[in-house]
């Protein structure tokens, strides 16, 4: 399974190194409305969770990604 | 086929399935260069072609490719269908008048983000000669 990083990598084409929690699609040229939706539903599969709409329109930050990962009880 | 399917978000779930055959004619390779405007020779020269490893002709790849954008957009889901992604990997090449069977399953559903996930197929005879995954957004209407 892929985990949180390696999506943001992925998706996203930012270094490991250079990820924050505070990053968002104004600091991430690849942050684009579809890529955000790739990368959502790639998160979903790979920690087995569904979220809402509102849940994914409202989230700024990979933070707040993290954080809706944390609210399904996940430990990351 | 000109059935547009028009299935709901809703009414999809992993393991839906959806497939479609068809004979792959020289006038399909011919319209497929003149619209991409790919003449590479592999695919357009008989001389050429016949001189390579291939030793004739092979259908493009990107028109395989084609034939899966019709089968999201008429069949998995239909009249719904927003392509977001396509990755196809080559295995095999294809020949004209080969007939090819291009088949999709749905391997998720992200009800937040209205995406479906494919695995697609395209054999020829039962042979692998393309796979690869799809992301398709079922649009609301």
């Amino acid at each position: 399974m892929k985990d949180f990083t390696a999506l943001v990598t992925e998706h996203f084409k930012i270094a490991t190194a250079d990820i924050a929690d505070t990053l968002s699609a104004k600091d991430i040229p690849e942050w684009d409305s579809m890529n955000y939706l790739l990368f959502i539903a790639d998160v979903e599969e790979a920690y087995n969770v569904s979220f809402t709409m509102d849940e994914v329109l409202g989230a700024q930050t990979l933070g707040d990604v993290k954080n809706m990962l944390r609210s399904k009880s996940i430990t990351i | 086929m000109n059935h547009e399917e028009d299935r709901t978000f809703d009414s999809l779930t992993v393991g839906d399935t959806a497939f479609f055959e068809q004979a792959i004619s020289e006038e399909d390779v011919r319209t497929f260069a003149q619209v991409s405007g790919d003449r590479n020779s592999l695919h357009m020269d008989d001389a050429y072609a016949s001189s390579t490893p291939y030793a004739g002709r092979i259908v493009h790849g990107m028109f395989l490719g084609a034939l899966v954008s019709r089968l999201v957009g008429m069949q998995l889901p239909g009249k719904r269908a927003l392509l977001v992604k396509e990755s196809l990997e080559f295995k095999k090449p294809v020949r004209i008048g080969e007939v090819v069977r291009v088949s999709g399953v749905v391997t998720q559903v992200s009800v937040a983000t209205r995406l479906i996930e494919l695995n697609v197929q395209i054999t020829v005879a039962d042979m692998l000669v393309a796979d690869g995954v799809v992301h398709v957004q079922v649009r609301p209407a």
